[in-house]
């Protein structure tokens, strides 16, 4: 990637990273990395692989390497916002406030029980649902295989559910080998 | 309150401010003038460093079963124990002794497929048409494990053997059953965690039973099981033949926009499917294997024994797209390079997976394959088929 083109790769993905990076250790913190993340790109961009149209999950991978020397402000963070977050009963004072009120408890369980997950998990939980990667964009910008990312999202789920007290998922036990090519398989 | 985990997680900090003009701005800067830096320096080309950076982070592409690295693993793998999969060890490495195949000089994929394509020539038609039925006796080894936990100390592996008999007929439909083994811990590791686990049921053993009834859908052809007219329809030019399998394969939907790599992997295990469940014309045959010698990344992994204690050639390409590298390998007889077998190979360790290199993923080996005149008839050498095998399924198997 020539220098000249990174300055488009800044303009297309900046706001997406300052944002994830501002949700995850605040504002403070968060403005240094989004920049750092994209002149540490441009000094690794021959890391880049240009065969992958979007560079969004290099990025993400470059500002979640970042963000691991943070791990502490972030968990800090997430269990000072389920302290703050305000119960949302607004002006429509009705049958849907007892609602509202358990799911803003419940947001303040989920963001303690994110702050609780294994950095590894977390991290894969956020990209999932904040940086909305999918499986295979996880995969890139953590460098680890589809199958961990998997995994780990699995996992991550399933604690959330078990701290939140919603249904459990439970892991069926499945073949290890993935269907090869050309087998059978009911319609 | 009927709310998802993710919808709680995605509502945590959703209300944090846009980014300001003035951060975007600063931020730009700070880059543009470490470009300009850079390009003062004469640095417009940055030196290429190692494959992990300056983090720690390991370069996707060393995940990826990048051939050269692939080769390079070969040896080992094959010297590897295959984690008590007897008796399918890999016996002789390519090039250490190993008989060449007659075409050429060097042991070669393309020499054992060209070989194996002028046998199959020379076979006689199967004598299959309306008012038959193309019965196989099939076993083989599975690997399962509880993917919840993969790559964790709480996770276990266990492998179970399976035996089927399907009967195939001219119009396509397919009956038959499957009877799967007790499955077996891999280690005493895995066993522990499977109890700590709860004892979650493995589901073993069972049957499963195909109904001519139910449609069943070939995975990487992209169609439905052929009718024997189909198959008889297809080209026999090589050429030609692979140009209609590369269409049927690039029609799958779950292979849109799949890579080159990944279609030929597919575009190799729809060719193995075809050889190894069909009663195909010996010119068709020919022209599969011939189809086999001009996919790329096609190689000779050497002489192996299978399931079933035969000598066999064994080729092989890279898995792609496969949440773990692994290569999937065609077994062939070497005197006539009939079909023997399949099996899926792990060519590299993964991290937190207690899987040498070197394990049998998935193995099946074709024990009896001919023309019967009706759904429940089984061959004359074979009346009776036996008990299913537990793990290790046979070794070396018997027919009873």
């Amino acid at each position: 990637m020539e220098p000249a083109r990174f300055a488009e790769v800044f303009d297309r993905h900046y706001q997406a990273i300052l944002r994830y990076l501002r949700r995850r250790i605040g504002p403070d913190l968060a403005d240094d990395l989004a920049a750092e993340t994209f002149t540490l790109a441009f000094r690794r961009r021959h890391q880049y692989r240009g065969e992958h149209a979007d560079a969004a999950a290099w990025l993400y991978g470059i500002a979640a390497n970042l963000l691991r020397q943070h791990a502490r402000a972030e968990v800090r963070r997430l269990r000072a916002y389920a302290r703050v977050v305000p119960d949302p009963v607004g002006p429509d004072i009705g049958d849907g406030v007892a609602e509202r009120v358990d799911t803003a408890a419940a947001g303040r369980r989920a963001a303690l029980a994110v702050a609780d997950l294994p950095a590894n998990q977390r991290e894969v939980l956020l990209l999932f649902a904040w940086a909305e990667l999918d499986y295979v964009g996880i995969a890139r910008a953590l460098d680890v295989p589809e199958g961990t990312v998997r995994s780990r999202l699995h996992r991550a789920r399933r604690r959330l559910r078990r701290q939140l007290g919603l249904t459990e998922v439970t892991g069926q036990p499945g073949l290890l080998a993935p269907t090869p090519p050309g087998r059978s398989d009911p319609a | 309150m009927n709310v998802d985990e993710l919808d709680l997680v995605r509502g945590i900090a959703a209300d944090t401010a846009a980014p300001e003009a003035a951060t975007t701005q600063a931020a730009r800067a700070r880059l543009l003038a470490v470009i300009a830096a850079e390009a003062a320096a004469g640095q417009a080309r940055p030196t290429r460093r190692r494959a992990a950076g300056t983090d720690g982070r390991v370069g996707l592409r060393r995940l990826l079963p990048a051939s050269a690295v692939v080769a390079a693993a070969l040896t080992a793998a094959v010297a590897a124990p295959l984690l008590q999969q007897r008796p399918a060890t890999v016996t002789q490495a390519p090039g250490t002794g190993t008989q060449p195949p007659r075409s050429i000089g060097e042991p070669t994929a393309v020499g054992v497929l060209t070989d194996a394509a002028l046998a199959a020539a020379r076979e006689p038609a199967p004598g299959f048409g309306p008012g038959s039925y193309w019965y196989v006796l099939e076993r083989g080894v599975k690997l399962g494990t509880n993917l919840d936990q993969a790559g964790s100390t709480k996770s276990f592996f266990y492998r179970f053997g399976y035996q089927s008999e399907t009967w195939w007929a001219p119009d396509g439909s397919l009956s038959g059953h499957q009877r799967n083994g007790r499955a077996k811990f891999l280690d005493a590791a895995g066993r522990a965690a499977w109890i700590t686990a709860g004892r979650p049921d493995l589901g073993l053993p069972n049957t499963e039973v195909y109904s001519p009834r139910v449609k069943q859908k070939v995975m990487g052809i992209g169609w439905l099981p052929p009718t024997y007219q189909e198959l008889v329809r297809l080209p026999t030019d090589p050429a030609r033949l692979a140009a209609t399998l590369t269409e049927r394969v690039r029609a799958n939907p779950q292979l849109r926009g799949a890579s080159r790599a990944r279609l030929t992997a597919e575009l190799f295990g729809t060719i193995g499917y075809l050889l190894e469940h069909y009663p195909l014309p010996p010119q068709l045959r020919a022209g599969l294997y011939q189809v086999l010698t001009r996919l790329e990344g096609v190689k000779l992994i050497g002489q192996v024994t299978d399931l079933a204690g035969r000598r066999a050639v064994s080729v092989a390409v890279d898995g792609v797209d496969q949440p773990l590298p692994e290569r999937h390998e065609l077994l062939l007889e070497p005197a006539t390079g009939r079909l023997l077998g399949a099996r899926v190979v792990l060519t590299r360790q993964v991290p937190g997976w207690r899987l040498l290199t070197g394990t049998v993923l998935e193995e099946r080996v074709f024990l009896q394959a001919s023309v019967v005149d009706s759904r429940t008839t089984r061959p004359g050498s074979h009346p009776t088929v036996g008990r299913w095998p537990t793990a290790p399924p046979c070794s070396p198997c018997s027919l009873d």
